[in-house]
């Protein structure tokens, strides 16, 4: 029951042995998952792109193309926002994509973007809004629920886009929303973020800090559309800070520290069951593990909800582990009582037609006419 | 084998199975559907189209589905699935056909972006293509419908593909999307053409499509150089008038009507540019096809 | 900006490439991806500052003797204008003195 697109990326020889159908599987699987341009890297980190068949390999230059495009924009984006926020001395930590291309770390590899998003200190989070405010970025949440919503609940002011560039931004003072149930220590990742070169005052998150914020969100997404690209981040973090053996001495204290265990629990389980990271087995053995019924259940939702949104991935009981996932990202997110008003109120409003990519060529079917 | 070997009961029953694989030339898609009347369509349509074996390789897997309980019967709709997923507002049933055609542009704009994409017509003499980007409502397509008729290849009516390392244009040759009055004229223009029944009320008004020349799909592997680029305007009571244009703008508007020239990024920029070193441009007005045709023909000649 | 006490000069740190055909342009900004048209007057600027930082005054003049121009209020403000726009893309930068 392996998955095309998670043996391809995990033994990129084995792509040169598949047959045409096989490819056709792959690259819509890699499509899907919005892991294509990760494979097209993968492939030409170990010089076998040029041996792919020429119909596949349209579509993983295609994919290059456009993460190439987006780990540019993401260069630029970030330039013009240090320049918003560099005349109000605001610091801020740039957290996962952005992050892997201002730095420069593995997962940047063909990876595709939707937004950038930023850690600025609670404090500052009003005054960092009204300076990107001022060069340029507008709230598009005009709905008063979503305002309240993203201010009292959220960890984050509502996601600014800006006017020229329709890039958007989310800007966080927290890594998980201030009611969540499992409580972040976030001003213990402000102690030693690592500096950006030529950026004053901007920062990433130390390598571990990284790799748990990278693993608190993914397990507490509820949406896992992009579930197994940010699995795959996972990995790559894994591996490329792994080489050095203090990363995994300090692992999981520092997670107990800021209070990230669980999600480094699962982090560390389904990059091992899914993809074979090499992780220690002393560090496995230290990590708290739920109590076996939690352990089954998860099990059963994650080893589902993290293939690729692919009729070709479905099997038994994936509609219902999604679901699952997403009505407890949001128990884990929110008061009770709030849970079931945010839960209804999102049944009852209309879904938002068009395509699930959010492309901008997405009205090319109404422009070419 | 070509799509014209189906029987019209072969190829219902391939849409509503495995699918029709069809190709494109630079694409093969995968055509899946419950509505006969598409048959008919395709029929139509891409007669001369090549047929590839199907469940091997797809670029695009698309399905047209009949709107589902009630939407059976009543105001029947029509979906587009791509590669499962429903990707647009549902349509009026009886726009099925052009909703496929639509839907492919979608496909091809959105996901191939090994090519430069513009939104232009190309067609090509000699060797020496032709590209004509301009907004709707500039008789794009009317002039190319009519181009086509007289002595020069269709390479393609909405999508101008150029290949990012050698330049080339890559034929599509897909049919041609006439709009409203634009049927009528070419109807005149051309009694031979074989156009689908007008669908009415669209979203771009009464649409007909345009069954490519036999010449050019037979031809469709052979790409043509870029030697014009064109920006027509129909202006009624006009003579038909080329007026050279600046390469600098030219090369502005090329990057708008372009889908995807900010993904090509530094890479788009140079090949559009060396595109234009070797192109002379121009605006282009015309009132009459007539006229029109005799204007291309001695652009044609004047090289 | 066109005051005697700043002095434009061309981005020199490679971030633009430049197509020229005759007397126009055009510039790619490998920071932004952005596209820009220099009409013959912006090429003849950005010409005139390739290598030299000038003030507004030496722009003017020099555009007025070299290509005939006149020099009244219209034309002024039409090269002010030039210049801010080549500034706000940063083709040009302000070197204070």
């Amino acid at each position: 029951m392996a998955t095309l697109i998670i043996e391809g990326l995990s033994h990129p020889k084995l792509c040169l042995t598949l047959t045409s159908a096989q490819w056709d599987l792959l690259v819509r699987q890699g499509r899907r998952a919005n892991l294509l341009g990760k494979l097209a890297a993968e492939l030409a980190a170990h010089d076998l792109l040029g041996e792919v068949p020429n119909a596949a390999r349209a579509h993983l230059s295609s994919a290059l193309a456009v993460a190439n495009q987006q780990a540019r924009a993401i260069r630029w984006e970030v330039r013009c926002i240090h320049e918003a926020l560099a005349a109000e001395n605001i610091p801020a930590i740039l957290l996962k994509g952005a992050a892997y291309v201002m730095a420069d770390l593995a997962p940047a590899q063909g990876r595709v973007f939707s937004d950038v998003d930023i850690l600025v200190p609670r404090e500052a989070i009003e005054c960092a809004e009204a300076a990107l405010i001022r060069h340029g970025w507008r709230g598009d949440h005009h709905d008063a629920y979503y305002q309240r919503y993203y201010r009292r609940w959220m960890h984050e002011i509502p996601p600014l886009m800006h006017q020229k560039r329709g890039t958007v931004i989310d800007v966080h003072h927290a890594i998980l929303p201030l009611t969540a149930r499992i409580k972040v220590d976030t001003p213990a990742l402000w102690r030693a973020p690592t500096p950006l070169p030529g950026l004053e005052n901007f920062f990433i998150l130390q390598p571990i800090d990284m790799v748990l914020h990278s693993a608190a969100h993914l397990f507490h997404e509820g949406e896992l559309h992009n579930g197994l690209r940010d699995l795959f981040d996972l990995d790559a973090l894994l591996r490329h800070f792994g080489k050095d053996p203090a990363f995994w001495e300090r692992l999981v204290p520092r997670a107990r520290q800021v209070g990230l265990e669980r999600p480094l629990y699962y982090a560390l389980r389904y990059t091992r069951l899914l993809l074979g990271t090499p992780v220690p087995e002393q560090v496995v053995a230290s990590v708290a593990t739920p109590s076996p019924p939690i352990r089954e259940l998860m099990d059963f939702c994650y080893l589902r909800a993290l293939q690729p949104d692919h009729a070709s991935c479905v099997r038994a009981g994936t509609s219902t582990a999604r679901f699952a996932l997403y009505v407890r990202s949001h128990w884990l997110r929110m008061p009770f009582l709030l849970l079931a008003y945010h839960l209804a109120r999102k049944a009852l409003l209309p879904e938002r037609h068009g395509d699930a990519e959010g492309n901008p060529a997405r009205d090319a079917a109404g422009r070419a006419g | 084998m070509k799509l014209s070997d189906l029987s019209r009961a072969r190829l219902v029953t391939c849409l509503r199975g495995e699918g029709v694989w069809l190709s494109l030339s630079p694409f093969v898609v995968c055509i899946q559907s419950d509505v006969p009347a598409l048959a008919d369509r395709l029929i139509e349509m891409y007669a001369d189209f090549a047929l590839v074996p199907s469940g091997a390789f797809a670029d695009f897997h698309i399905e047209l589905r009949r709107g589902r309980g009630l939407r059976r019967w009543i105001r029947p709709q029509v979906d587009f699935h791509f590669d499962g997923v429903p990707t647009f507002h549902p349509l009026p049933l009886d726009q099925a056909y052009p909703m496929l055609e639509w839907g492919l542009n979608w496909c091809i704009a959105s996901h191939a972006h090994q090519y430069l994409i513009v939104h232009a017509a190309v067609v090509e003499r000699s060797g020496k293509a032709v590209i004509m980007p301009a907004p709707p409502g500039a008789g794009k397509s009317t002039l190319c419908a009519a181009l086509v008729h007289r002595g020069w290849r269709l390479l393609s009516d909405e999508l101008a593909l150029l290949d990012v390392d050698s330049g080339h244009v890559i034929p599509l040759a897909r049919p041609i999307n006439l709009k409203n009055r634009s049927i009528e004229i070419i109807r005149r223009f051309a009694p031979d053409a074989v156009l689908t029944p007008p669908v009415h009320d669209t979203r771009k008004g009464r649409v007909a499509l345009l069954r490519p020349p036999a010449d050019s799909v037979r031809r469709i592997d052979e790409p043509a150089m870029p030697a014009w680029i064109v920006f027509p305007k129909y202006q009624a009571g006009t003579q038909a008038c080329f007026r050279p244009f600046s390469k600098g703008q030219t090369c502005l508007r090329i990057a708008q009507e372009s889908f995807n020239y900010d993904i090509h990024g530094r890479a788009g920029f140079e090949i559009l540019t060396r595109m234009l070193d070797h192109c002379d441009c121009y605006e282009f007005s015309y009132g009459e096809l007539e006229d029109a045709m005799q204007a291309f023909a001695a652009l044609a000649a004047s090289s | 900006m066109t005051d005697s006490l700043h002095r434009l000069q061309l981005e020199e740190g490679g971030r633009f490439l430049i197509k020229t055909w005759g007397d126009e342009a055009v510039a790619y900004d490998l920071l932004s991806g952005d596209t820009h048209f220099l009409d013959p007057l912006s090429l003849a600027i950005t010409r005139y500052l390739s290598g030299t930082a000038r003030s507004g005054e030496e722009i003017a003049d020099h555009l007025a003797s070299n290509f005939d121009l006149p020099t009244d209020e219209h034309s002024l403000d039409y090269l002010h204008a030039t210049l801010s726009r080549l500034e706000a893309i940063g083709l040009l930068v302000v070197k204070s003195a």
